[in-house]
C-alpha cells in the first residue's frame, strides 16, 4: 500500500467519523483522534522519514492540505457549538435582582449644592467649632442690636434655656463670632440649624436649617449684594428665574431688604439680607468709618420645598423612607 | 395694623392709585400686605335697600314673622325672626346668592312660607357687633338701591404687617405720610381746633420719671355718653374694633388715626388725682376685659391716691371706665416707656392694640396734639366743656441730627446719586433737611424714633428711589478662595448612602425618657425652658431615639425594613454658666425583615447588616477603629460592643433590648450604632499597588459553644500568620448533625500572599501548621482542613 493511498484511507475514515460529529464531545473526540499530537494524521506523517524526497514532498502536500481542512472544520464546528450553547431563554420582564441603593436626605443634597454655587461666588464656610446651637442670648440678639425687650424678638419666638442660654433663632451670630475672631476682609458662609418656637404643622417647624453669607471690606456697595443674589439665584432657579429686591427691616442690617423669586405669578421671599448695620461693626470692633459689608440669610427648607415641589415641612422631619427614596 | 381704602383717602389728598395698585405699593414701602379683601364680596348684586310694607305674626310659631318687602321695582316675601322687623322699616335684604361669610341666602320655605330672602343684622353683614335685630336704614334712604356705599362696605382692607422699628406706621397718618412721600401727594390733617373753656385741670404725679416720661391730662365736663354716630361705628367696625360707647370710640379711633393710645376714665371714679407709679407688691386692678390681675413692681400703673385705674399703657380698669351714667370725663395721653410697657404686658400676658404700639417706642411730642383731637371729636359727638390739658414732662427728648454724606450714600447705592434727588425725598417724607457741599443735614422728626444714623436715612432714600431700580454689580472676589469645609460627616454620608443606607434628619429636642431607656444620664440633659410639648423638653444627647423613631414608624407604617443613619449634633449640659458641649455623632440603625424574592429567600435583618456599615466605614478612620464585646444592658441594648480608635472608646453598638423596642413601639429585631465623630480622622488614601503574584488559601474548620467568639481564633491567626496573610473570612456556619447539641462549626478561609514572589506550598504549610498546634493547644476542637 502506498503512502498515498494510506493517506486516502486515512481521509475516508476522517470523513465518515465528520459526519457523526454532533457535539462538543464527540468533536473533541475526533479532534483528539485524529488531529492531536497522538493522532492518526501524526501517526502517518511519521512514517514520511523512510520516503524518498520526492515522494515526501507530494504525500506532505496531500496530508497537510487534509489536515489544514479538517482543523478548519473542527474550529469553525468548535464556534458553532459554542453560540449555540449559551442560548438560554430569560424573561426580560421578570423583576430583576434589586439594587440596594440608600439616598442623601433632600436636605443634604440642596444645602450642598447651596453651598457649591455660594463657595463658587469665594466664601468660604465657617462654623466648625463657632457656630453652636445653643446660643448665649448675647451673641443671638443683643450683639444683633435685639437689646432684651425689643419688640423685634417677636419675630424670632425663642427656646430658652436659661435667662441667658437660648436655642439660637438664625444663623447670624456666626456673622457675630467670626468678626470677632477673624480681622476683615471677609467672605465666609455659614449652613446650620436654628429653632423657634412654632408648633409643627404644613409650613412651620420648631427647626429648620438657614443659610448666612457674609461679606465685609472696603467699599462693599448694596449693589453688590444685588449682584451677589441674582447670581445665586439664577444658578439655583435657572437663567429665567425673575429677582426683584423690596425693603424689609431685620435690626442687624441697615439698609434691610427681602430678595424675591417669581414662582407662577407669585413673589416668594428667598432671602432676608442688607447691609451690615454699623451698631453691629462697632460690637465686634471693626469700625464701620472703614469697613462695610452686607449679609444675607435663606431657608434651606423652603429651598428644598420649592425644588422638589413638597408642600409639606414636616416630610423633612419625618424620615419616611419612601419620601427619602423619592428625592 | 388693619386699615381700608377709603380711611386712607380721608388722609391723602387726591389718591389716585386704585386699591389694587396700593396693595403693590405697599411692599416697595416695606410693609408686607398679609390680607387684601373686598368688603363688598358676596354683597355685591345681591343687596338692596328695602320698605316693609307689611308684618303678619305666624301664628303657630312664635316669634316668626312674614313681611311683604317692596324693592322698588318688585316686592318680596320673606320669613324673620327679628324683634324688630315692623312695618314701614328700611332695611337691608339679602337676596337668594348673597354670600355671607361662610353660608349662602337661597330661597327656602320657613314654616310653611316661601322665604325669598333675608333682611339683614350689622353682625350678619360682618361688623364685629352683637345685634339683637335687623340694621335700620335711615327713614330717607331711598328703596331698590344698593346700600353697600353707606354701610361703608363699598371698601378694600388691607392687613398689614408693619416691622416692630416702625410705630408710626401703627396709624393711619402715618401710613398716609409713607404713601403720599412715594406718589407726591399730600396730607390732609384732621381737624383738631377746639375752644378750651374751662381751666380745670386734673392733678397729675409723675412718680416714676423713667416709666412716663410725659403725662397729659385733659377734663372734659358734661358728656352726653351714648351710642357712636353710624360713621364711628363704621369706621372702628372696619378697623376690626367693637364699639363700646362715642367716648371709648373716639379714644380708639384716634389710635388708630395718629398710633398714639389714648385712654379716658370716668373723672368721678379717679378718687384725689392722677398718680404714675409702679404697682405695690401684690395689688390688685380688676381690668376691662373682666379679669383681676395681680400687679408687681416692674409693673407701671395709673393710679388715684388710692387705688390702681388702669395698668399704664396696656389695659384700662374697669372701675373707672366710661359708661352711660359718666359725666365728666379725664383724657389721657402719654407717652410710656416702651421697655416698662413690654414687660407688663408679658407679665400679664396681655397685649392690647395700646400696649402693641407702646413697646414699640412712638412719639413723644404727639401726645398733646392726639389729645386735642380726641376733644374735638367728642365735642363733636358727645357735647360738654373742653377744659385746657395739664402736661407733666419729665424729659426732653433732643432733636436728632444727622449728616448724610454723599460718598457714603453713592457707596452704599454703587453710583453716583442726585443730591437733589436725595433731599428731596427726605424732605417729602417730612425731615426738615439742609443741603450743604458734601452732605445733607438732615433733622428727624421726632415720628421717626428709628432713624439713628445716616445708613437709617440712607435706607429712607433707597425705598423712595426703588430698591429695585439699583443695579446689579458683580463683587470683586479675586481676592478671595471660596472653600467647603471638609467635615468627617460629609465624607461618611456618600459611603453610607451609596452602600444602601438612607440619611435621616430629626430633630434635636426629644423625650428624656428616651434618652434614659438608652442609659443617657439625666444630669447631662439640657432642658429647654418653654418647650412645644414635654416630648420635645430636652436636647438629645444620643441620636438612637431619633433613630429608633424612625425606625418605627417606617416599619408601622409597612415598609418591611430599614436601613438609616444620621449625621448630627448631641447636647451635653455644663452648668448654667458655659454653652453645652456640643459633639458630632453618627448613629445608624437596622430593623426589620428582607422579603422572600425569585433569587433569595426572606430573613430577617440582623447584626451583620449592621456590622457589613460598620466595616465599610471602619477602614475609613485613622487609625481604623476596632471593635470589643462588653455587656452594654445598661444602654438597653443586647450582644454589645464597644468601638475603640486605638485605646478610646468612641462608640458603642448591639441589639436594641426588648424593653426598649417596646418603648418605640417596634416588634422587629433592631440593631444600632453610635460614633462620636467629633475628634475622630479619616485615613488619606494612598495607592498600594495591585498584588502581582498569585495568592493561595487555606480552610479550617473549628468547633465552638454556639455563645462562644471566634475573636481569639482570629487574633492567633493575625499575629502568626504575619506577613503573609493577606485576609480571612468566615465561609460557613454550621449547626446540627454531627455537630453536637450547643455547638457550631465555623469555617474560615485565610488568604496568604507575598507581595515579592510566589509563596511554596511548603512554606505556607509550615506557617499554617504552626497556627493550627497554637489553636489545638489552645483547646479548640478542629474540624477540618482543606487546602
Amino acid at each position: 500500500m502506498s503512502i498515498l493511498d494510506e493517506i486516502y484511507a486515512l481521509q475516508s475514515e476522517i470523513e465518515k467519523d465528520w459526519a457523526l460529529v454532533d457535539n462538543a464531545e464527540s468533536l473533541e473526540n475526533f479532534r483528539i483522534k485524529f488531529l492531536g499530537k497522538k493522532g492518526k494524521i501524526q501517526d502517518l506523517i511519521r512514517k514520511f522519514s523512510h520516503l524518498s524526497p520526492d515522494d515526501r514532498k507530494e504525500a506532505g502536500r496531500v496530508i497537510n492540505e487534509l489536515k489544514r481542512k479538517y482543523e478548519e472544520l473542527v474550529q469553525r464546528k468548535k464556534d458553532e457549538l459554542v453560540s449555540l450553547e449559551s442560548v438560554e431563554i430569560y424573561d426580560l420582564h421578570i423583576t430583576p435582582r434589586q439594587l440596594e441603593l440608600g439616598n442623601l436626605h433632600p436636605l443634604s443634597k440642596v444645602i450642598d449644592e447651596l453651598l457649591d454655587v455660594v463657595v463658587g461666588l469665594g466664601f468660604e464656610e465657617v462654623g466648625l467649632d463657632q457656630a453652636p446651637d445653643v446660643e448665649w442670648d448675647y451673641y443671638n440678639f443683643e450683639c444683633l442690636n435685639i437689646p432684651p425687650f425689643h419688640p423685634s424678638r417677636d419675630m424670632q419666638a425663642t427656646f430658652f434655656i436659661t435667662e441667658k442660654m437660648l436655642m439660637r433663632t438664625q444663623t447670624s451670630p456666626v456673622q457675630v463670632r467670626t468678626m470677632l475672631q477673624r480681622k476683615p476682609p471677609l467672605r465666609v458662609v455659614h449652613v446650620g440649624r436654628v429653632y423657634r418656637v412654632d408648633a409643627f404643622d404644613a409650613t412651620h417647624a420648631p427647626c429648620f436649617f438657614q443659610m448666612e453669607g457674609l461679606y465685609v471690606d472696603k467699599n462693599v456697595s448694596f449693589a453688590e449684594l444685588r449682584g451677589t443674589l441674582e447670581m445665586l439665584v439664577r444658578e439655583i432657579f435657572g437663567e429665567k428665574a425673575e429677582f426683584r429686591m423690596m425693603p424689609s427691616y431685620f435690626p442687624f442690617t441697615e439698609p434691610s431688604a427681602e430678595g424675591q423669586v417669581k414662582f407662577g405669578d407669585r413673589w416668594l421671599e428667598i432671602f432676608g439680607c442688607g447691609m451690615v448695620h454699623p451698631q453691629v461693626l462697632r460690637n465686634v470692633g471693626i469700625s464701620p468709618e472703614e469697613w462695610s459689608g452686607f449679609a444675607f440669610g435663606l431657608g434651606i427648607e423652603r429651598i428644598a420645598m420649592i425644588k422638589y415641589g413638597i408642600d409639606d415641612i414636616r416630610l423633612f422631619s419625618e424620615n419616611d423612607l419612601r419620601f427619602l427614596r423619592q428625592l | 395694623m388693619r386699615v381700608s381704602y377709603n380711611l386712607l383717602k380721608e388722609y391723602i389728598r387726591d389718591l389716585k392709585l386704585s386699591p389694587e395698585e396700593l396693595v403693590d405699593l405697599f411692599p416697595q414701602l416695606g410693609i408686607e400686605v398679609e390680607e387684601f379683601r373686598y368688603l363688598g364680596e358676596g354683597l355685591e348684586g345681591f343687596v338692596l335697600s328695602g320698605l316693609v310694607e307689611e308684618v303678619k305674626e305666624l301664628p303657630d310659631a312664635a316669634g316668626y314673622k312674614v313681611a311683604k318687602v317692596s324693592l322698588g321695582g318688585r316686592k318680596i316675601t320673606l320669613v324673620s325672626t327679628a324683634p324688630n322687623v315692623s312695618k314701614n322699616l328700611k332695611v337691608v335684604v339679602a337676596l337668594p346668592g348673597t354670600r355671607l361669610g361662610n353660608t349662602v341666602v337661597q330661597r327656602r320655605e320657613i314654616k310653611g312660607v316661601q322665604s325669598e330672602g333675608n333682611i339683614l343684622s350689622l353682625e350678619e353683614l360682618g361688623f364685629p357687633v352683637s345685634s339683637e335685630g335687623v340694621f335700620e336704614l335711615p327713614e330717607e334712604f331711598k328703596v331698590g338701591i344698593s346700600p353697600l356705599e353707606y354701610l361703608g362696605l363699598k371698601d378694600w382692607t388691607y392687613e398689614l404687617y408693619v416691622f416692630p422699628n416702625r410705630p408710626d406706621l401703627m396709624g393711619i397718618i402715618g401710613l398716609a405720610i409713607e404713601i403720599s412721600a412715594h406718589i407726591e401727594s399730600e396730607i390732609v390733617w384732621p381737624k383738631v381746633g377746639v375752644e378750651e373753656e374751662c381751666s380745670d385741670v386734673p392733678d397729675i404725679e409723675i412718680v416714676d420719671a423713667e416709666g412716663c416720661p410725659v403725662y397729659t391730662g385733659r377734663i372734659v365736663k358734661n358728656v352726653i355718653v351714648r351710642e357712636s354716630p353710624f360713621d364711628l361705628v363704621k369706621k372702628l367696625s372696619i378697623l376690626g374694633q367693637r364699639p363700646i360707647n362715642n367716648v371709648v370710640d373716639i379714644t380708639n379711633y384716634v389710635m388708630f388715626e395718629f398710633g398714639q393710645p389714648i385712654h379716658a376714665f370716668d373723672r368721678e371714679k379717679v378718687e384725689g388725682g392722677i398718680v404714675v407709679r409702679r404697682a405695690k407688691p401684690g395689688e390688685k386692678i380688676l381690668c376691662l376685659d373682666g379679669v383681676e390681675r395681680t400687679l408687681d413692681p416692674e409693673i407701671l400703673v395709673i393710679a388715684d391716691h388710692r387705688k390702681p385705674v388702669a395698668v399704664a399703657g396696656v389695659i384700662g380698669g374697669e372701675g373707672s371706665s366710661v359708661t352711660e351714667t359718666t359725666k365728666d370725663i379725664i383724657i389721657e395721653s402719654a407717652y410710656f416707656d416702651r421697655v416698662r410697657i413690654r414687660k407688663a404686658s408679658a407679665m400679664l400676658g396681655v397685649s392690647t392694640e395700646s400696649s402693641k404700639r407702646f413697646e414699640r417706642g412712638g412719639d413723644p411730642s404727639i401726645t398733646e396734639v392726639a389729645s386735642r383731637r380726641v376733644a374735638y371729636l367728642v365735642k363733636q359727638m358727645a357735647g360738654g366743656t373742653v377744659c385746657r390739658i395739664h402736661e407733666v414732662k419729665k424729659k426732653h427728648l433732643e432733636q436728632k441730627k444727622i449728616n448724610v454724606y454723599f460718598k457714603d450714600l453713592n457707596r452704599i447705592f454703587g453710583k453716583e446719586i442726585d443730591p437733589l434727588f436725595a433731599k428731596r425725598a427726605i424732605d417729602r417724607l417730612g425731615f426738615a433737611v439742609h443741603r450743604k457741599e458734601d452732605c445733607l443735614e438732615v433733622v428727624v422728626p421726632p415720628r421717626r424714633r428709628d432713624i439713628e444714623e445716616w445708613e437709617d436715612v440712607a435706607e429712607e432714600i433707597l425705598k423712595i428711589y426703588g430698591y429695585d431700580r439699583i443695579e446689579a454689580r458683580t463683587t470683586t472676589c479675586g481676592s478671595f478662595s471660596g472653600r467647603k469645609l471638609k467635615t468627617i460627616d460629609r465624607e461618611l454620608k456618600k459611603v453610607l448612602s451609596s452602600a444602601g443606607f438612607f440619611e435621616v434628619k430629626t430633630v434635636e429636642f426629644v423625650d428624656p425618657e428616651e434618652l434614659e431607656a438608652f442609659g443617657q444620664s439625666a444630669s447631662d440633659f439640657v432642658r429647654i425652658r418653654n418647650p412645644i410639648h414635654s416630648e420635645m423638653s430636652v436636647l438629645r444627647t444620643s441620636l438612637l431615639p431619633g433613630l429608633l423613631r424612625v425606625a418605627s414608624i417606617n416599619l408601622r407604617r409597612g415598609l418591611d425594613f430599614v436601613k438609616i443613619f444620621e449625621a448630627g449634633k448631641v447636647f451635653k449640659w455644663r452648668g448654667e454658666d458655659n454653652l453645652p458641649e456640643e459633639r458630632l455623632f453618627l448613629g445608624i440603625c437596622v430593623a426589620g425583615e428582607i422579603p422572600r424574592t425569585w433569587d433569595r429567600t426572606e430573613r430577617t435583618i440582623d447584626i451583620y447588616d449592621l456590622l457589613a456599615a460598620f466595616n465599610t466605614i471602619r477602614v475609613k478612620f485613622e487609625p481604623e477603629l476596632s471593635l470589643v464585646s462588653e455587656e452594654l444592658s445598661e444602654m438597653g441594648l443586647v450582644n454589645g460592643g464597644v468601638i475603640r480608635s486605638r485605646e478610646k472608646r468612641i462608640g458603642y453598638l448591639g441589639a436594641v433590648s426588648n424593653k426598649v423596642k417596646k418603648l418605640f413601639d417596634v416588634k422587629a429585631p433592631v440593631f444600632a450604632m453610635e460614633l462620636d465623630l467629633t475628634e475622630a480622622k479619616l485615613k488619606d488614601v494612598r495607592y498600594t499597588g495591585i498584588p502581582v503574584f498569585p495568592a493561595t488559601s487555606r480552610d479550617i474548620s473549628i468547633v465552638l459553644d454556639v455563645t462562644s467568639s471566634i475573636s481569639e481564633v482570629v487574633k492567633m491567626a493575625e499575629e502568626v500568620l504575619a506577613p503573609f496573610l493577606e485576609e480571612y473570612r468566615v465561609v460557613d456556619i454550621y449547626t446540627g448533625k454531627p455537630i453536637p447539641e450547643g455547638k457550631k462549626s465555623i469555617t474560615i478561609k485565610f488568604v496568604f500572599r507575598a507581595g515579592d514572589r510566589t509563596l511554596t506550598q511548603e512554606e505556607v504549610d509550615q506557617k499554617f501548621y504552626t497556627f493550627l498546634d497554637l489553636v489545638k493547644d489552645r483547646g479548640y476542637e478542629i474540624r477540618g482542613l482543606n487546602g
